[in-house]
C-alpha cells in the first residue's frame, strides 16, 4: 500500500454566475515511504490546489485521496481526524506560518506535546528536531524574526516533523529563498526522506531545483499531469513539449550571456481549456490530432508517461513537425 | 565612451532601533550607455538600498554619502524638486511586483498617458497614440484594447510588461529593474528578459538589473557586481566573473546553484550559516565566518578591493588556485 494515493482527483471551484473552474482535472499520483515526489508546473496549473486537496483544505469534486489507507475528506469545523495527523503540510511563506511573538521552542513544544511526549523528553525532542533541520539547539530560545527566511522555513519543517509524520506536503517551500538557503533546504529534505523514510510531496514551479531533490517528477499543465518519470530522465530527456519548454526557459549562470527560450502565448483560462490537448495552442510540434483529441497519459518505457500524441505508438504519420521532441532539439 | 552613470564611494546609513546602521559601504561602479549592469546578492546585501539612494527614495532620516554622476550632475547633491524631475523622466524603475507601480483602479491608457502629459506636456490625443505604441514596444497583444483595460485583467507577465511600458513612457536613459522577474514563472521570465535585451538595443537604454538569481544575471548583464553585507566583493565583465570567480563568495553562490548539465547524484554545495543582519556585520571580511578559504587575518582585516585588468575583487585568496 502506498502512503499516499490519489485516484482521478478533481477539484472544481464553483463561481457565482460564471463557468466553474476545474482547477485539478483528474490526477493520479502515489507517494511511497522514503521517496520524494516533485510536482512541477507554472501559475494556474493546479499544483497548489492539489496540495490543498491532499491535506483536506479544499474539497475534491471527484476521485479519492487515500492516506495510509484512510480516505482524506475536506476539513470541517470539527477537529482534524486523528488518523490524518501523520500527514503534514509546510507552506510557502514561513513568515506567515510561525507566530512572531512566541519563541521557537514554545512553538515546537506545542507540536511535540500533541504527539504525546512528556515535558523533559519534549525538550530533548525539540533539540533533536532542530538538529535534523541543521539548526543549533539554542535556536529554541529565539524568536522567528531573528532567523533568515531559509532558517525559518527549516523551522517550519521541524515543526511538521514534531508529530512523527509519514508524509509531508510542501507547497513551494523553496521559492522565496536565496540560492544558498535553497540548496540547504533541498539537502535537508533529501536527508529527511532517506533517514526517516518519510514520503515527501514537493510542489514547486522551479524544475531546476526540484530535480535535485526529487526521485520522481510529475509535471502539471492546466489541471492535468502531462508527464511523469524519474527526475534524472525527465530532466535529461523530457518527453512532453511543455516539459521541454520549462527546461529551456531556465537561465544558466554560465556567463555565456545566452537568453533562455520563451514559451509563446499565455496559460489559457482554466474555465475554458482549449480543445484536444490543452497545450496545443502553444506547442511547436502540434498536428491535427492535437487540436481534436485530448491525449491520455500514455504509459511508456522505464516507468515514464507522457500525455502527448507524439508518443502514441499507433499514431498515423503526420505533418513534418511531428517528430519526437528529444530528436527535434530546442524550441524556436 | 563616457559612462552614463558613475557611482563613487556610495555610503548609506539607515536609522535603526539602536542608532544608525550601515547598509551600503564604499560602493563604486559605472554604467555605460546601452548596457546592462547586473547587481547580484542575497536578501539584505544592500543591492536595493544602493539604487533607492540614487533616486532619493530611501526612508526618512537616511544618511547618504559619496557621489553619483549622471549626465553631468551629482544625483546625491540634488534637492527633492530637482530629483523629481529626474525620476521617471531620465531614470525610471520597475519592481518585482508590477502592482506596486500600477494603480489598480485606473485603466492602462490613463496610467500610461499621465506620465507623458505631466513630464512632456503632450496633449491627450498624442499621449494616447504614444501609449499605444509603447504597448506595442513591450509586445502586448491588442494594444488598442489594452488601453481601456485594468491591470487585474492581465496575467503577471503582461502586468510587468505594462509596468515596463509605463517606465519607458518618457524615454528614460536609465532603467533600474529591481528583481523584475522574480515573481514570474520561468517561461514568462524568459520573455521579459528577452524584452529587456531588445529594449536596450532598440532604445539605447541602459539598465541596472538587481537580482538574486545568477542565472538571470548571466543571461542579459554585460557587467556584473556581486554584493555581500553592503559591499561589493567582486565586479567585472559577466563572463569573467561567472566563468572564473575570484572571490570565494561568488564561487560559493555559483556552486549552490543546481547545475543543468551535471547529474543530480552530487548534492548541492551549500554555504554554511546565513548572511549577517545589518546590525551584526562581522569584523574583518564580512564573509569570513562562512568562507571555506578564510585564514586568521580575515577575521580582523578588511581585504581591500584590488584591480586585475577589468575586474575588481576583495579577497587575497584565489578560490581556484587554492
Amino acid at each position: 500500500m502506498s502512503l499516499l494515493e490519489l485516484q482521478d482527483v478533481e477539484v472544481t471551484y464553483e463561481r457565482r454566475g460564471r463557468d466553474p473552474v476545474r482547477a485539478v482535472a483528474g490526477v493520479n499520483l502515489t507517494v511511497e515511504p522514503g521517496r520524494i515526489v516533485g510536482l512541477v508546473g507554472e501559475s494556474g496549473c493546479g499544483k497548489s490546489t492539489l496540495a490543498r486537496a491532499v491535506t483536506g483544505l479544499v474539497p475534491t469534486s471527484a476521485g479519492r485521496i487515500l492516506f495510509e489507507g484512510n480516505e482524506v475528506s475536506a476539513l470541517t469545523r470539527r477537529a482534524r481526524p486523528r488518523e490524518l495527523v501523520r500527514l503534514q503540510m509546510v507552506f510557502q511563506n514561513p513568515y506567515a506560518s510561525l507566530n512572531p511573538r512566541r519563541r521557537i521552542g514554545a512553538q515546537l513544544a506545542e507540536a511535540v506535546a500533541a504527539s504525546g511526549v512528556g515535558r523533559d523528553a519534549g525538550r530533548r525532542r525539540i533539540a533533536e528536531l532542530l538538529e535534523v533541520v541543521g539548526l543549533p539547539a539554542a535556536a529554541a530560545d529565539r524568536y522567528p524574526h531573528q532567523f533568515s527566511g531559509g532558517q525559518r522555513q527549516r523551522i517550519a519543517v521541524a515543526r511538521a516533523l514534531a508529530v512523527d509524520p509519514s508524509v509531508i506536503v510542501l507547497d513551494e517551500p523553496l521559492s522565496s529563498l536565496d540560492a544558498s538557503a535553497q540548496a540547504q533546504l533541498a539537502n535537508v529534505l533529501v536527508e529527511l526522506a532517506h533517514t526517516l523514510q518519510i514520503g515527501l510531496l514537493l510542489i514547486s514551479h522551479d524544475l531546476a531545483i526540484v530535480r535535485y531533490a526529487a526521485d520522481e517528477i510529475y509535471v502539471m499543465y492546466l489541471g492535468r499531469v502531462v508527464e511523469v518519470g524519474s527526475a534524472d530522465a525527465t530532466w535529461a530527456e523530457p518527453l512532453h513539449p511543455y516539459t521541454e519548454a520549462l527546461i529551456a526557459a531556465v537561465p544558466e549562470a554560465d556567463g555565456e550571456g545566452l537568453l533562455p527560450a520563451a514559451l509563446p502565448g499565455e496559460v489559457p483560462d482554466p474555465a475554458r481549456p482549449p480543445s484536444g490537448c490543452r497545450f496545443h495552442p502553444r506547442c511547436p510540434y502540434r498536428f491535427d490530432r492535437c487540436v481534436e483529441d485530448e491525449p491520455p497519459l500514455l504509459r511508456l518505457d522505464d516507468g515514464r508517461a507522457a500525455a502527448c500524441w507524439l508518443h502514441d505508438r499507433d499514431r498515423v504519420p503526420v505533418s513534418p513537425g511531428a517528430k519526437a521532441p528529444a530528436a527535434a532539439g530546442g524550441l524556436p | 565612451m563616457s559612462a552614463l552613470l558613475e557611482v563613487d564611494a556610495l555610503h548609506v546609513e539607515l536609522p535603526g532601533r539602536g542608532g544608525y546602521v550601515t547598509v551600503v559601504e564604499e560602493l563604486s561602479y559605472s554604467v555605460e550607455p546601452a548596457t546592462v549592469f547586473g547587481i547580484a546578492g542575497e536578501s539584505g546585501s544592500g543591492k536595493t538600498m544602493s539604487t533607492l539612494a540614487l533616486l532619493g527614495l530611501l526612508p526618512r532620516g537616511a544618511h547618504v554619502g559619496g557621489r553619483a554622476r549622471f549626465g553631468g550632475t551629482n544625483l546625491l547633491g540634488l534637492g527633492p524638486r530637482a530629483l523629481r524631475a529626474v525620476r521617471g523622466r531620465q531614470i525610471a524603475m520597475v519592481f518585482q511586483d508590477p502592482m506596486t507601480a500600477l494603480h489598480p483602479m485606473m485603466n492602462v491608457g490613463r496610467q500610461l498617458t499621465e506620465h507623458v502629459r505631466r513630464h512632456l506636456g503632450l496633449p491627450k490625443r498624442e499621449a494616447l497614440e504614444r501609449a499605444k505604441s509603447l504597448l506595442e514596444d513591450v509586445r502586448i497583444p491588442d494594444p488598442e484594447g489594452a488601453l481601456t483595460s485594468f491591470p487585474h485583467q492581465f496575467s503577471g507577465g503582461m502586468r510587468q510588461r505594462i509596468a515596463i511600458a509605463a517606465a519607458l513612457a518618457c524615454e528614460p536613459r536609465l532603467l533600474i529593474a529591481d528583481e523584475p522577474t522574480t515573481a514570474l514563472d520561468v517561461t514568462v521570465q524568459a520573455g521579459i528578459l528577452r524584452l529587456l535585451d531588445d529594449l536596450r538595443r532598440e532604445r539605447d537604454l541602459s539598465v541596472i538589473l538587481i537580482t538574486h538569481d545568477l542565472g538571470v544575471m548571466s543571461s542579459i548583464a554585460d557587467r556584473v557586481a556581486v554584493m555581500y553585507a553592503g559591499r561589493v566583493v567582486e565586479a567585472g565583465a559577466r563572463d569573467e566573473v561567472l566563468k572564473r570567480p575570484r572571490h570565494p563568495y561568488t564561487a560559493a553562490l555559483l556552486r549552490a546553484l543546481p547545475q543543468p548539465k551535471t547529474s543530480k547524484a552530487t548534492p548541492l554545495v551549500t554555504i554554511p550559516g546565513a548572511p549577517p543582519s545589518v546590525e551584526a556585520v562581522p569584523a574583518g571580511c564580512s564573509f569570513h565566518p562562512r568562507c571555506g578559504y578564510a585564514v586568521a587575518s580575515c577575521a580582523h582585516e578588511l581585504p581591500p578591493l584590488v584591480r586585475d585588468g577589468e575586474r575588481i575583487f576583495a579577497c587575497p585568496v584565489d578560490p581556484f588556485a587554492a
